[in-house]
């Protein structure tokens, strides 16, 4: 068999497939975004051009839970990767001994999304949430009721996050750990033989050769913090009054709870083409360069 | 001697805080187990307890006794055990000739699919409705079948895309000159000698179906609900049911958890797409 | 068994990129024909074409009487053996070796036969319920080697087969393949960079640089009358010295110094003749050139050279020397950098020579058996 019909045969199922799945629903959602869909009558649909994403770009409550989505991933984002690159660092520190610490800390990288908001729904919820119990128990705030985690309009987007920063640091841990591991030992060595501290050693030559590994982290993780739905609508169903209706949240609500498939259609367009825009900027400035 | 003692200190320190890290980690986990194994009447007590007083199996036999949870588990599995299938015969092939046969067309197709993997859920979410409702698989489990292996698909070739990347060329090459044709070649010499991170890709082809929600909310509604989505019923169905909603949560979780503190380190070669070798 | 034959083979990659250009020549059945050449020249490419990995962008490929351009490797009928051995690591040895004739359609008892014989031959016996990755480095190539003869295919193709071995176990499993191919009298075709390699093994060796043949004949011609300077650098260890010289008369001038040229080599090579009293390049191996004092050659001419390194081995003295006159590039990009950046002729010394870095040596030079070279073609001169 020639080449090229080989490399085709073997192509096309996942092709046809995704071209199927993916790239033709990509084509039906920005077709729907031309019209005005009466959900009543499906087939009395209106083609108003680009109507619907000026009423996007114009509706205050999309530019909100857009603005949340922003607040949302670079809430996540920062603590996860705080937390997991130190700990990385802490197990690197103690290098052998940090087997069963990486095991144990692995334990949330696979918990369905469900299951873990649904976990921090409870340890934060109402008067039942055992964080402020504990929280009042060593005196940090006054008494259980001080801190309304899900309920305050301008602490929910953020407290939402936590449930995401307890999935996830794990991971940005163990793939920094991973990355930290793989620098060859002499470099490290032959810092320190050229004089250096242990600050400047980190800064001159751990984190220049870690830029690849951190770069796949914010490309993966931002992405994902950015598309969340399921975690915080088990914890809020974006409540109270929208406070955590991310953007995601809101193209469904439009879609399904007020059957606007048109205007919806024109976010959820804009939403794949800012995702894909920024994960290709994110690729070519910071992946391409480090890996040469 | 100085120096050696706050060498000594410094690592007492060290080792204390990653112990403390690890630990704050993984209470809330332990609090979810200890929870669903509450007395009913004890989990929403004020205030809470961390332990429980007594262990009892109350909550789980709450859960096993409805008859939506156990359905909504036998649908979970199947809806995986056959994305994993799916994606698997879709994405093992192709992954191999993208690998290992670098030309315009393969280096685009590696491209689409990671670019479908940035993908919202929720965009494809309508669109899938309208074309499952059109071939009538909406609420089937083929539908949702073929939903979630549109997105596993993505993520398992990209992931068998780097394994392949590190198969020498010669294995293929050998087996041509001993008289395999290229597919003889594929099947019996590349996929064997693939096998595991073939078996990675296909954890991950399972997961990716067993944690959806979204796919599973919107074109599900009676007969092949999975079990995430029954959990979450449980608020409204049952009123704040916590107990029985915690021992859902620990059965749906506990089969993925115990499979990561197994295969750790693959998972996380497999989360990079191999950019990091673990 | 079968004769192979190319005709005006080409290889261009992209459209940029030409790999091989116009490569013809004929292999006899059952000959052992070793490609040699420094990285980078085709020879490996030529090998996968006529394998059937790689296209051929034009000319005629036969392997017996049959044009094979376009036949898939699996009907070639013939083995190939890799460096990297490519041994596939989920078999034992026994299903490694066994797997071309279960492609084959083979039945199985008449399939375990042949295992053992091979196995036997190769002194793997005891290792046949292993796999690839419990074995040594030597064990795996004879695995790879137990591979292709099991079939008794018309050819063995055999890429670099022992670059990955340690030098001592290289010799070994040199003369090992040697007497198993002649034993066997499978044509075969063997590719190395390493010229001993190609000396030993082969009945001919074909040279090639930068996809072009330079040529190819069996091991005495090519160390005797290369065709120009590349094979006369290439072939033989030390490289052959090369420089500018002219020839007067019978007198030839290399620098300050002259030699005398006996009227043997000009009976033997009447093309100097015309060459006489212009440039020429002479090469002279480093086993023409001895230490006058203490040589045991029956005939000779004498010159001088500053000595500028001495490396005793025991039985020899390779003795770097200055010699006054333009060095010549002969071509090969794996050839090693001189010292410095000076380059310096290497002498062969009999090991009773006394000589130190700093002296000026006095060399007794068989000029009977210098290589004359034309400066603008650098083709011999014969």
């Amino acid at each position: 068999m020639k080449e090229p019909t080989f490399v085709a045969l073997m192509l096309s199922p996942a092709a046809v497939f995704l071209g199927l799945l993916v790239a033709y629903p990509v084509v039906l959602l920005i077709w729907n975004s031309f019209y005005e869909v009466d959900l009543v009558n499906p087939a009395g649909r209106v083609w108003i051009g680009l109507e619907n994403y000026a009423d996007a770009l114009t509706s205050r409550r999309i530019r909100e839970s857009a603005s949340r989505t922003l607040q949302y991933a670079s809430f996540a984002l920062l603590f996860e990767f705080l937390f997991g690159f130190c700990a990385a660092l802490l197990f690197a520190a103690i290098a052998e001994n940090s087997r069963w610490h990486r095991t144990i800390f692995a334990l949330p990288i696979m918990v369905p999304p469900i299951v873990a908001g649904l976990l921090w729904r409870f340890l934060l919820v109402g008067d039942i949430g055992i964080l402020n119990h504990w929280l009042a128990g060593i005196g940090v705030i006054s008494d259980p009721g001080a801190i309304r985690w899900l309920s305050d309009t301008d602490l929910v987007i953020y407290s939402v996050a936590f449930a995401d920063i307890w999935l996830t640091t794990s991971f940005v841990a163990l793939v920094s750990y991973a990355g930290l591991t793989n620098i060859p030992k002499d470099l490290i060595e032959a810092a320190r033989m050229d004089g250096a501290n242990a600050l400047k050693r980190f800064w001159h030559v751990t984190l220049p050769l870690m830029r690849p590994v951190i770069a796949v982290i914010v490309i993966v993780r931002g992405v994902d913090a950015a598309k969340t739905f399921d975690l915080i609508w088990i914890q809020t169903q974006g409540g109270p009054r929208q406070a955590s209706e991310v953007f995601s949240m809101n193209i469904y609500q439009r879609m399904v709870r007020y059957g606007d498939l048109g205007e919806a259609s024109a976010s959820a367009t804009l939403f794949l083409i800012v995702m894909v825009l920024l994960a290709a900027f994110a690729y070519w400035k910071i992946w391409k360069p480090a890996h040469g | 001697m100085a120096e050696r003692s706050t060498f000594d200190m410094g690592r007492t320190i060290v080792q204390a805080l990653a112990l403390l890290l690890v630990l704050s980690f993984a209470v809330p986990y332990v609090y979810l187990v200890m929870t669903s194994l509450k007395p009913a009447a004890h989990v929403q007590q004020i205030p809470p307890s961390f332990l429980p007083n007594r262990i009892s199996v109350e909550n789980y036999l709450t859960v096993i006794n409805t008859q939506s949870m156990p359905r909504a588990f036998l649908s979970s599995v199947a809806v995986a055990v056959l994305t994993t299938i799916l994606s698997l015969a879709l994405s093992v092939p192709a992954a191999y000739v993208a690998a290992q046969y670098r030309r315009p067309i393969t280096v685009f197709f590696l491209l689409f699919a990671l670019i479908t993997r940035m993908v919202p859920a929720v965009s494809l979410g309508v669109p899938l409705f309208q074309l499952l409702k059109s071939l009538g698989l909406l609420d089937t489990t083929f539908g949702l079948v073929l939903a979630h292996t549109s997105a596993a698909v993505p993520l398992v070739l990209l992931l068998l895309a780097a394994f392949f990347d590190g198969l020498p060329k010669e294995m293929e090459e050998a087996a041509r000159m001993d008289g395999c044709s290229r597919f003889q070649a594929f099947l019996y010499i590349v996929v064997p000698v693939m096998k595991s991170g073939i078996a990675i890709s296909a954890l991950f082809a399972f997961i990716t179906s067993w944690n959806e929600f979204l796919y599973a909310l919107l074109l599900t509604s009676q007969n092949s609900k999975t079990a995430p989505i029954v959990i979450a019923e449980f608020n409204s169905v049952y009123g704040l049911s916590w107990g029985p909603m915690t021992a859902a949560a620990v059965l749906y979780s506990l089969p993925v958890v115990l499979v990561t503190l197994v295969l750790q380190k693959q998972i996380i070669g497999g989360l990079t797409f191999g950019a990091v070798k673990g | 068994m079968a004769k192979i034959s190319l005709k005006d083979i080409n290889k261009v990659y992209g459209d940029k990129f030409h790999a091989i250009r116009d490569l013809t020549f004929h292999i006899e059945d059952g000959e052992f024909m070793v490609f040699v050449g420094p990285s980078g020249c085709g020879k490996s490419t030529a090998l996968r074409m006529i394998a059937g990995l790689e296209k051929i962008t034009s000319g005629e490929l036969r392997i017996g009487d049959e044009i094979v351009n376009d036949v898939d490797p699996k009907d070639r009928d013939i083995a190939m053996v890799f460096q990297s051995y490519a041994l596939y690591p989920h078999k034992t040895v026994r299903e490694n070796i066994a797997f071309p004739l279960q492609m084959a359609g083979i039945p199985r008892d008449e399939r375990a036969r042949r295992v053992t014989n091979a196995a036997r031959v190769l002194e793997l016996t005891d290792h046949l319920d292993r796999k690839p990755g419990q074995l040594s480095g030597g064990q795996r190539q004879r695995v790879a080697m137990g591979r292709a003869i099991v079939r008794q295919p018309k050819a063995f193709l055999m890429d670099e087969p022992l670059s990955n071995l340690d030098a001592k176990l290289r010799v070994q499993m040199r003369a090992e393949i040697a007497s198993l191919q002649r034993r066997l009298g499978v044509t075969t075709i063997y590719v190395t960079h390493d010229q001993v390699e190609a000396m030993t093994m082969g009945d001919r060796v074909a040279v090639l640089k930068a996809g072009v043949l330079q040529q190819v004949d069996t091991p005495q011609i090519l160390y005797a009358r290369p065709r120009n300077i590349f094979v006369a650098a290439f072939i033989g260890s030390p490289s052959m010295n090369l420089y500018e010289a002219t020839l007067d008369g019978e007198l030839l001038v290399l620098g300050e110094q002259t030699l005398k040229v006996p009227s043997s080599v000009f009976a033997a090579r009447p093309a100097i003749r015309e060459s006489a009293n212009r440039p020429v390049i002479v090469g002279i191996r480093p086993e023409d050139i001895d230490d006058a004092s203490v040589t045991t050659k029956p005939e000779f001419e004498e010159i001088d050279a500053p000595v500028s390194l001495v490396e005793a081995l025991g039985a020899e003295t390779m003795v770097h020397l200055k010699i006054d006159a333009p060095w010549v590039d002969a071509g090969d990009p794996d050839a090693v950098a001189e010292i410095g950046d000076e380059h310096t002729a290497v002498g062969r010394f009999s090991p009773a020579t006394s000589v130190r870095p700093g002296d000026t040596a006095r060399l007794a030079i068989s000029a009977d058996s210098l290589h004359f070279f034309d400066p603008e073609t650098r083709v011999s001169l014969w």
